[in-house]
């Protein structure tokens, strides 16, 4: 055993000691900003929360055309990972019959009641590759008048604009302002718990008071259509 | 109050394994069962924590007499693998039975050591100390490179060629060990295109995914870290965050201040055995053993807190102490056993 020659040893491992305590704290300290923001560049995505688009009321106050807010069940977005048979199982238990060919883009299951969500809950904190969406329905009155003349409205970027009709003649007046939000997603797309900020609340739309009321709008409807 | 050099490794060790525990919980904290690897883990510290009190009490002398069955029946254990072992991500070395599995490797490095100190101290002729320790390490070394398991391997040749180097040997012999080497390791990564991969990657950082998560998980750690348990970048984009990445996730966890904390907890653990190898009143076979030890220890661990800190490319290699594994933290606690029964082996 030559002391001189461990003593060599040791020092490279003191060195290599140093190295690391100094790597740490550059870390810690001067670059972490930096790093934590090339980590939010490759984890943090935007989505956008939308807006409730405003209701159409007649004379009265009674209302006509009006939205929905309701969750769907999506496959998530990056298609890398798959169901596994346990996940399969389990939704078929909640919901029945389920068919797991559909892309990201189309919904596994439409219009999920709040203990539908609930149950969702474990599968998804589990990491299963879901995400729910949300999303607002466009639903009219039992009229026919109203239903000819409200117009409807397109889903575009996840987002209600009116195309025709009361809906596109009153576009800017009934179209809210969507929120965003952000989430961190892990390496398989699913959501990281913990990491949802609000950067802009979505800001609802305005409602549009009509000068007739419904009986009135009827009458006319059915004079023109004579 | 006289603190002895066997409380400074026994607290050393309980306390670095403690750090383990608190790692493996923050890097399971999102899964369904966050405490399964945790109570695992602490079966294995209470079996590690058995064999060191167990090797420690036995005489230095019954593992030199039997340094060299040891060392067999480990190799025999390690050469059999590829046989009857099960393989885990693409490597051959676990012998599994049921919920339960052994990496032999390492569990081995002790006796492989063993019978290295006992080689070199065995012959008086300096070319003869030299052939038989290289290839008694050659051998251990094909037999883990079948699995295949580079990494390991590499730590079985840093720990012989420290040896011949602070065994006194001649720096012919280092040389001649060394050249051949670096031709090998060269060769080896230019037929390997993964190891060139990550070399490349290495090299420019900005193309490696996994070093920049690595520096991430650091970096989200701070000073003071994140709420224990709430190792959220390790969660969700380290490989094996309670293994391979367990340095990155106990810094995202505890902060800097606590991993300097580990870091000189493994200083303060290799400085015992290095005093312990340094001590003249030890015979040559002990305190070759302990130096032994130290460089074991040493060298994982910088190679792991290396690449951890983004300073070295992937290897692969476990944090001793504090990373999972059962075999790991068994094996530690027989080194660290066999250190202390070195310990009272004195010079007469």
């Amino acid at each position: 055993m030559n002391p001189a020659r461990y003593c060599v040893i040791l020092c490279l491992f003191g060195a290599a000691f140093i190295c690391c305590a100094v790597k740490g704290c550059r870390l810690a300290g001067p670059d972490r900003a930096r790093i934590i923001a090339r980590g939010e560049k490759i984890a943090r995505v935007w989505r956008q929360l939308p807006a409730k688009r405003g209701r159409i009321l007649d004379k009265k106050g009674k209302i006509l055309v009006w939205s929905e807010l309701y969750w769907d069940l999506h496959y998530n977005s990056s298609g890398e990972s798959e169901l596994s048979e346990d996940e399969q199982h389990a939704l078929i238990e909640l919901f029945g019959k389920i068919d797991f060919s559909v892309s990201p883009s189309t919904p596994l299951r439409r219009h999920l009641k709040p203990d539908e969500l609930i149950a969702l809950e474990p599968l998804l904190l589990k990491g299963a590759p879901l995400r729910i969406v949300v999303r607002h329905e466009r639903l009219v009155c039992d009229s026919e008048a109203v239903r000819a003349l409200a117009g409807k409205v397109e889903l575009r970027n996840n987002v209600q604009s009116g195309i025709s009709g009361w809906e596109l003649e009153n576009e800017l007046l009934l179209r809210g302002i969507p929120g965003r939000y952000s989430i961190l997603l892990d390496r398989f797309g699913n959501y990281m718990p913990k990491s949802f900020k609000m950067a802009v609340s979505p800001s609802d739309g305005k409602d549009l008071q009509l000068t007739e009321d419904l009986e009135e709008i009827e009458k006319k409807f059915k004079k023109e259509e004579k | 109050m006289k603190i002895s050099l066997r409380g400074i490794i026994i607290f050393s060790m309980i306390l670095l394994s403690f750090f383990g525990l608190l790692t493996i919980l923050s890097s399971q904290s999102e899964t369904d069962s966050p405490y399964y690897l945790v109570m695992r883990q602490l079966i294995s510290f209470g079996a590690a924590l058995f064999l060191m009190f167990l090797c420690s009490a036995l005489p230095f002398s019954f593992f030199r007499k039997k340094a060299l069955l040891l060392s067999g029946i480990s190799l025999l254990a390690v050469l059999i693998l590829p046989l009857l072992g099960t393989r885990i991500n693409g490597m051959c070395g676990w012998f599994r039975y049921g919920s339960f599995s052994l990496q032999p490797t390492e569990i081995a490095k002790a006796f492989f050591l063993l019978g290295l100190v006992v080689l070199l101290k065995r012959f008086n002729k300096e070319s003869l100390c030299f052939g038989a320790g290289l290839s008694y390490t050659l051998l251990w070394i094909a037999a883990i490179v079948i699995q295949p398991d580079f990494g390991t391997s590499f730590i079985y040749f840093a720990v012989f060629l420290s040896l011949i180097f602070v065994s006194g040997l001649r720096w012919r012999w280092l040389l001649g060990t060394i050249i051949p080497a670096a031709g090998a390791a060269v060769c080896f990564i230019y037929t390997h295109p993964y190891a060139l991969k990550r070399l490349k990657a290495f090299l420019e950082p900005a193309s490696s995914w996994h070093l920049q998560q690595l520096e991430l998980a650091s970096a989200r750690g701070g000073w003071f870290g994140s709420k224990i348990g709430h190792a959220l970048w390790s969660n969700a984009y380290l490989p094996l965050p309670y293994n391979d990445s367990a340095y990155a996730t106990l810094t995202e966890t505890i902060g800097f201040t606590g991993a300097l904390l580990v870091l000189l907890l493994f200083v303060l653990l290799l400085a015992a055995l290095s005093i312990l190898a340094l001590r003249r009143d030890l015979t040559q076979e002990s305190r070759l053993f302990a130096a032994g030890a130290a460089i074991i220890i040493g060298v994982q661990t910088l190679l792991h807190i290396g690449v951890n800190l983004s300073l070295l490319p992937p290897t692969g290699l476990t944090l001793p102490l504090i990373s999972y594994g059962g075999s790991s933290l068994t094996g530690c606690g027989i080194l660290l056993g066999i250190v202390l029964s070195a310990a009272k082996n004195k010079e007469k």
